[in-house]
């Protein structure tokens, strides 16, 4: 694990929205939040309470309107489309309630996606895969579509896709949101081994509570701000 | 092949019948340049390679301005008297044998034998020998020979000046060397035979010399000859020859390039819906880290390797229609120019090469705003149908101000006389790009229209269908946009053609006031042998005969370049024999025995820029005399144009009383068919075959002309609606595709299989409605810049817009006939697909 003078990720006064039909609306109102390396988070809250646009904007797919987000004393809100793309494509790990799996790749291309992007020789990311499909009892799957699989395959592929490139943060919006409660317990139990075995950080998105409660430490958001409480 | 790429690519492999357009709106783009080019230049390489041959080593030619020839006298004593050893004469015609036209070329075998000018192989071998023996033996190309079927020791049997006439072939042109496509269409004769054949005893066409480069030397000839004869070098003979046809091919490339422009809004369509397809994909690319650069470069390398694969086919596609068309333009050129044989085409790799590159470069052009669009693709799926539809809404006005400053460019390009004929092509190209630009706006007014009438109507599948159409105009647009582009451009090339039939038919109606012509058979512009002296007064005694007109026509020098003369001498005054332009027609035509000027076609005057009261030197048979322009008349006869003057005038400057011409005028009532009898009674006893055509038969044969010229630009035209065509088919399928979703749910809710079917053609057929109105006004426009401007400008004429209102109802049918043809596919792929599956896709 990597100590820095600088806290792991640091948001201040945050706020974001979206135009909609002319008129603006505020979804995020001034969020704070302090985040230590190596833990697991949860974010809750209703629908539309800025839970997902919060953690777009941690993982730098947005950027936020006003304040900062600070990863390792770097601050997010400095940094251009470009640089965000690349920051991104480093050190953050994504994982989506409909698996956004690559439909015309196969289940390993899919995996070795965000390595060759960060410029991993294929063979080395091959074997790592391999083993951790193997890990997953997809071994078998490596050269099937992702529409071959079923939900809970899927969701497997992508947690593998999240982590394969050894990111530090983890973002997961609603992983088990698609699957059923059996699915979704094991994806979680996967998810959890996965992270806690290479120390990494997760932050979780979800409504509901028995996921939330899987969490070391659980934020509910709140009309766009943080009601956050030490799990 | 890099994963986002290898992801991208399978998006097209997932989804062929897409590839497969794309591939075909290049392909067809691409074939329509690459054929017309390969068409013109085999003409071009078959016309130079045949004057070479004919030329040979031979740095000179000596013609006559008097279109008559050249007597031989001058040739002997040219070459004894003069020493100029290096000569020799020449005699050519033209004869035909079923339909194709022959050239048949006299030359001195022995002359040749020992200088080795030309034909040297024909005139060293023993056929050679046979040639001066034997009465009327020709030698004939190998290749045509193979052509028509004919070996060494048969009968030709061939049209000379309309008479049946037997050649006997002893050999071919080429001797034992192998067949030479430079040969083709040529039957080599000795002069002597040459001359008896083509009823010019005791005349050469030409003489021809070599001189060195010192210009003394030419100078020294041009002292000898007499006035009326030219000394021309045989490269500035050719290049003038060429020059000719320039304007025909640049109207030719033009056409084809408009489709290679309605090509490319094909390959934008596939590649914008073939972008918004991949959203998803392109979303999850970027939220791994795959910058937006990396996706632009991505979209258009995409786009670059299907120009490419396009491009190939488009190249086979041209090569195997350029066979087609070499026939067509052929035809062209031997009905406005000048007589060519062309049957070996020949395959310019710089042609394929540039083929190939314009596609690359369209497809890469037309893909830059889809790849841009995919570059944009944020990386959290925001960017809902609704949003990209919203955003297409936002950029309407910008859209529609960049179409007014595109229409005002056209405008100026078009309003302004600029030189040359680029700048006008230039600005039909920007009006039909303007408004392109502009038809999404109108659409949406349109759109809201048809919705009111909708609504009206109470049925709620035309509602649906018109909102449906409403609620895609960012893709819809693009499909709409092109079938207006494609079916203008049909009104516009169908008006310029019915226009200039119009004008055509006048005009013959204006010129040919006589009621039966009298000509030498086989006349051309470049030789028109004499009629027989005092045939006028003969013909004129018969009684039903009123009064007798007489032309005139040869070539002369002018200080603005060789030019066709006509010397007339019109019975009445009192009907102008020309329509005269900005001028009081009248008042000209009831001076002209007495004017001292000239007349000059249209053409003629837009070629050398010339007005009236601006003047022209002209060598005549007294020395150079410069006249004055007194008046500009409209004349469809060729794009060279031509200069008349009075018969009176015309005697003042050149000893030669002979007509090539005679108009017989009745009087009214007098039977047509007596008349032609009596004079077919009177002709009888003459030598000199000649050739009687009635008024009406001159009007058949020219309209007949007229139709087959235009033969390649109908066929044009309805290759740019083919590929406009196939573009509407593309656009509906990938519409349907991206609503497979929401197909799926109406069908889920309760909407049966043929009403889902009626839906889908009810809103193809709407948008080909669309296209059809909209296309009107731009159609009239096109029709406008295509009458008024590019062929004032291409050709030098004018013509009057005849517009009426059966074509234009015709066009808005067939636009919607063609966009219901296109959503047949798609309409059946709807019906067919189980709702299930349509709402699992999504």
């Amino acid at each position: 694990m990597a100590y820095s003078f600088y806290p792991f990720l640091e948001l201040r006064d945050v706020h974001h929205g979206y135009s909609e039909a002319g008129a603006w609306r505020e979804v995020l109102r001034g969020v704070d939040l302090d985040v230590g390396e190596g833990g697991q988070l949860a974010l809750v809250g209703q629908s539309g309470s800025g839970k997902s646009t919060l953690l777009h904007l941690i993982g730098g797919l947005d950027a936020a309107k006003s304040g900062r987000i600070r990863f390792e004393g770097r601050d997010l809100t400095d940094m251009g489309e470009p640089d965000r793309t690349l920051w991104r494509r480093r050190h953050i790990g994504f994982i989506y309630q409909f698996f956004n799996l690559i439909p015309t790749l196969t289940v390993l291309e899919n995996i070795l996606l965000p390595l060759e992007l960060n410029g991993v020789a294929e063979a080395a990311g091959r074997r790592g895969a391999l083993r951790l499909l193997e890990e997953v009892g997809l071994a078998d799957r490596a050269e099937s579509y992702p529409d071959r699989l079923s939900g809970g395959e899927q969701q497997r592929v992508a947690i593998i896709r999240a982590l394969i490139h050894e990111p530090r943060l983890v973002l997961a919006d609603e992983p088990t949101g698609n699957l059923d409660s059996a699915t979704g317990e094991q994806v979680l139990d996967l998810l959890d081994r996965l992270v806690r075995a290479r120390g990494r950080t997760l932050i979780l998105v979800t409504h509901s509570a028995e996921v939330a409660r899987r969490a070391d430490r659980v934020v509910r958001l709140i009309d766009g701000r943080l009601a956050g409480t030490p799990a | 092949m890099s994963l986002p790429s290898r992801a991208n690519r399978r998006h097209f492999v997932r989804h062929p019948l897409q590839l497969l357009l794309a591939m075909l709106g290049v392909a067809l783009g691409v074939a329509m340049v690459v054929s017309i080019d390969l068409a013109a230049r085999s003409t071009h390489r078959a016309f130079s390679l045949s004057m070479e041959t004919l030329t040979g080593r031979y740095t000179h030619h000596i013609e006559a301005s008097g279109g008559v020839g050249l007597p031989e006298a001058l040739f002997t004593r040219l070459r004894v008297v003069a020493g100029l050893r290096e000569t020799a004469p020449a005699v050519e015609g033209y004869v035909s044998r079923d339909h194709a036209t022959l050239r048949l070329v006299g030359f001195d075998v022995l002359s040749e034998r020992n200088l080795r000018g030309r034909f040297v192989t024909a005139a060293r071998g023993d056929e050679g020998l046979r040639l001066l023996t034997e009465p009327d033996t020709v030698l004939l190309s190998a290749i045509t020979a193979g052509r028509l079927g004919i070996r060494p020791g048969d009968t030709l049997e061939v049209l000379i000046d309309s008479q049946p006439q037997r050649l006997k072939v002893v050999g071919y042109a080429e001797g034992g060397q192998p067949p030479d496509p430079s040969m083709e269409g040529m039957i080599l004769a000795d002069i002597a035979t040459a001359q008896e054949r083509l009823g010019k005893v005791g005349w050469l066409d030409r003489i021809d010399l070599v001189l060195g480069d010192d210009p003394r030397e030419a100078m020294r000839v041009r002292a000898l000859l007499p006035s009326g004869m030219e000394l021309t070098a045989a490269a500035g003979r050719q290049s003038a020859t060429q020059n000719m046809t320039a304007a025909f091919e640049l109207n030719l490339r033009a056409m084809s390039l408009l489709a290679l422009l309605v090509g490319s809004f094909l390959i934008y369509n596939t590649m914008a819906f073939s972008v918004l397809q991949r959203r998803e994909l392109l979303a999850s690319l970027r939220l791994l880290g795959a910058t937006s650069r990396q996706l632009l470069i991505e979209i258009l390398l995409e786009a670059a390797v299907l120009g490419l694969l396009g491009g190939l086919v488009g190249l086979g596609l041209g090569i195997l229609a350029a066979r087609g068309l070499l026939h067509m333009v052929t035809r062209t050129i031997n009905d406005l120019y000048f007589v060519l044989t062309v049957s070996e085409f020949m395959l310019d790799p710089w042609v394929l090469v540039y083929g190939l590159v314009l596609g690359v470069i369209v497809a890469v052009l037309a893909a830059l705003g889809p790849a841009i669009e995919a570059a944009l693709t944020s990386p959290v799926l925001t960017r809902a149908r609704s949003g990209a539809e919203g955003a297409a809404r936002r950029a309407l006005p910008w859209l529609a101000l960049a179409g007014v400053l595109a229409l005002l460019m056209a405008a100026g390009l078009l309003g302004v006389d600029w030189p040359g004929l680029a700048p006008a092509i230039a600005g039909v190209f920007l009006l039909l790009l303007g408004y392109g630009l502009l038809s999404p706006t109108f659409l949406v007014d349109g759109v809201a229209g048809a919705g009111v009438l909708a609504r009206w109507s109470g049925g709620w599948l035309p509602r649906l269908a018109v909102r449906g159409v409403g609620g895609t105009l960012s893709r819809s647009g693009l499909a709409i946009a092109a079938l207006t582009i494609a079916v203008a451009v049909s009104i516009g090339v169908g008006a310029m053609i019915e226009s200039f039939r119009g004008s055509i038919a006048e005009w013959l109606d204006q010129i040919l006031q006589a009621d039966i012509y009298i000509a030498t058979p086989g006349s051309t512009p470049r030789f028109s042998p004499p009629l027989p002296v005092g045939l006028a007064e003969r013909l004129g005694t018969i009684p039903s005969v009123d009064r007798t007109g007489t032309g005139r026509r040869l070539f002369v020098a002018t200080s603005v370049g060789e030019s066709e003369l006509l010397a007339l001498d019109p019975p009445y005054l009192d009907r102008p024999g020309f329509r005269f332009k900005d001028i009081d027609g009248a008042k000209l035509w009831a001076a002209f025995p007495e004017l001292r000027g000239l007349l000059v076609s249209e053409p003629y005057a837009q070629r050398h820029h010339l007005r009236v009261g601006d003047s022209i030197e002209i060598s005549t048979g007294v020395g150079p005399v410069r006249l004055p322009v007194a008046g500009i008349f409209f004349d469809y006869r060729s794009d060279q144009g031509l200069i008349v003057m009075h018969r009176r005038l015309f005697d003042q400057f050149w000893r030669d009383p002979a007509h090539t011409s005679l108009g017989l005028y009745l009087k009214p009532g007098a039977d047509l068919a007596a008349v032609r009898a009596e004079l077919e009674r009177r002709l009888a006893g003459l030598a000199q075959p000649l050739q009687v055509r009635s008024n009406r038969e001159i009007r058949e044969i020219s309209l007949e002309t007229f139709e087959r010229t235009f033969a390649i630009t109908q066929v044009l035209r309805l290759l740019a609606v083919g590929v406009a065509f196939i573009g509407i088919v593309s656009a509906l399928l990938a519409l349907q595709v991206e609503r497979g979703r929401e197909l799926a749910v109406l069908r889920a809710t309760g909407l049966t299989p043929a009403q889902t079917g009626a839906l889908v053609l009810l809103q193809t057929g709407f948008m080909g409605l669309m296209a059809g109105l909209l296309a009107l006004p731009l159609g009239l426009a096109v029709a406008v810049a295509l009458v008024r401007v590019i062929n004032l400008r291409s050709f030098g004429w004018t013509m009057d817009l005849s517009l009426s209102l059966q074509p234009l109802m015709l066009a808005v049918l067939l636009s919607m006939l063609a966009a219901l043809m296109a959503g047949l596919y798609p309409a059946r792929l709807a019906m067919r697909t189980p709702p299930a599956l349509g709402l699992r896709e999504e």
